[in-house]
């Protein structure tokens, strides 16, 4: 049975437009045409409106669209093994919110509208891939050495950057330090990521060895704040 | 420090050892567990390596929201820029932002769906659309997305936009927006601005072979001759093709004194 639209969208209750849109999404399911105006007008009320209950409407009726999504993203596994589902689908509408709140974000289309949401659900995962992969670099075995800089020890990174190209002499000890320290590739990621920068792996080993020696030599210059086996 | 050992590893493997995890010779292996002078060549260069790395992993990075938003053309020209010139040195940023653009590609189910949609064709109805113009929008009917890349291009005066749009009745429309970077140098007029379409590859025939042309390219090959599309800007700066088909072009835009030539437009369907 069809519901017959007696009342302009603006006027009618979220629960009447909850129920044609979901009404609306089975049939998109089930590959019928559909009307997604009731949808659009729930996502105007919660977010120009910044009607709450809209809001809870809309992150219930989007939900499994964002399970969805992430069942079919090519990195669910390992994001998985990070965090639990509800928390990718939590931070995929906390982000959501945020860009419309902040940046007057507002959508012509319930397609657009979830393209920005399936985008908020990338950046969540992507961050958090990102921030556990920072993680391991900052827990690599040893690191963790009792004289340790402090926060307000750290050498400014750009400052360290800057004084450690100082001291390579080339473009290329630069390039290779850079996919070393900055990238933390290994020879043959370097050789996959940049296809024909480089002759082959022994050219990037060469040119590794040169930047270590150089910058052992030069380690006054970068301050070390590691034990005085380096500094001497 | 060096250690006087025939048996002990030599700089370069200790190097790839400590700083790739590659396996030190057996010998090297076993001299080492035994050599503390070994052992301290090793801690200076895994201490190194590691502080350095701790340091500078990714520091430069713009993060995901960034890179997403670079993706779908909603940064504004500078932070664009940024990005596109970090993606140049950072493979990773390159990676994420080429999987980026794969998952935001939206199935095309969905898009039919969608544009099956009488919302589709009832814009009063919708939502004023602000500061939205990613390519994965831009749906029409019984249609693909159309896409265009470069998306911007800028010298130091002149920033232009692209834009493309697939469309049932004319297929892709593209729509180019020239405007100044700076009025320092005083206004560029862009009315009459004339921008040529080329096709970017040789059409070769039969048995020819792109390198046969190269050498005589200074001659200008007769795909060269004469564009295959061409139209001027109006008063506001813009140009508007209309019927393009998909494909890889050559670009030129005659400003006053100089031109743009953008070498590859890619121009596609998704």
């Amino acid at each position: 049975m069809s519901i017959e639209i007696e009342k302009p969208l603006e006027e009618m209750t979220l629960e009447t437009l909850a129920e044609c849109c979901v009404r609306e999404l089975s049939k998109y399911r089930r590959k019928e045409s559909c009307d997604d105006r009731y949808c659009l007008e729930i996502f105007r009320r919660a977010v120009k409106l910044r009607n709450n209950e809209a809001w809870i409407v809309l992150q219930r009726l989007f939900s499994d669209n964002v399970r969805m999504w992430l069942g079919g993203h090519s990195h669910r596994e390992l994001a998985l093994r990070y965090e639990a589902e509800q928390t990718y689908v939590d931070d995929a509408f906390r982000r959501f919110w945020q860009a419309v709140s902040d940046q007057a974000l507002s959508f012509s289309t319930i397609a657009s509208a979830l393209s920005y949401l399936r985008l908020c659900l990338h950046c969540a995962i992507m961050d958090t891939l990102r921030a556990f992969a920072r993680a391991n670099v900052e827990r690599m075995p040893d690191y963790g050495h009792p004289d340790e800089p402090q926060v307000e020890d750290r050498y400014h990174e750009n400052e360290l950057w800057e004084t450690i190209k100082s001291i390579l002499p080339g473009e290329r000890e630069q390039r290779v330090a850079y996919l070393h320290f900055h990238c933390n590739l290994k020879p043959r990621e370097i050789i996959r990521y940049c296809p024909g920068e480089f002759q082959g792996e022994e050219e990037i080993y060469r040119l590794k060895r040169n930047i270590m020696e150089r910058i052992l030599r030069n380690a006054d210059k970068i301050r070390w704040k590691l034990d005085g086996g380096m500094s001497a | 420090m060096e250690c006087p050992c025939l048996g002990a590893p030599k700089d370069e493997e200790l190097l790839r050892y400590a700083l790739d995890g590659d396996a030190l010779p057996v010998m090297a292996q076993k001299h080492l567990e035994e050599c503390q002078i070994c052992q301290q060549r090793l801690t200076t260069y895994t201490d190194a390596n590691k502080f350095l790395i701790g340091q500078l992993y990714r520091y430069q990075c713009p993060d995901l929201t960034l890179l997403s938003e670079y993706c779908i053309g909603t940064l504004p020209v500078h932070d664009h820029l940024q990005i596109e010139l970090h993606l140049k040195s950072c493979p990773l940023c390159a990676s994420d932002v080429a999987e980026a653009r794969q998952f935001l590609t939206p199935p095309v189910d969905l898009l039919d769906q969608k544009l099956s949609s009488p919302f589709a064709d009832a814009p009063l109805d919708s939502l004023q659309l602000v500061h939205w113009r990613a390519p994965v929008t831009v749906w029409h009917k019984k249609t693909q997305a159309a896409h265009v890349n470069p998306s911007h291009y800028q010298t130091d005066m002149v920033a232009l936009s692209l834009e493309a749009r697939s469309d049932c009745q004319s297929g892709i429309l593209l729509k180019l927006t020239l405007s100044l970077v700076s009025e320092a140098e005083g206004p560029i007029l862009f009315d009459g601005t004339r921008v040529e379409l080329y096709h970017a590859v040789p059409i070769l025939t039969g048995d020819q072979q792109l390198n046969e042309i190269l050498p005589y390219i200074e001659l200008l090959p007769k795909h060269m001759l004469k564009p295959v599309f061409s139209a001027q800007a109006d008063t506001s700066g813009q140009i508007t093709f209309h019927s393009i088909p998909v494909g890889e072009y050559l670009m030129i835009v005659y400003l006053p004194e100089t031109a743009i030539v953008i070498e590859r437009l890619y121009i596609e369907e998704r």
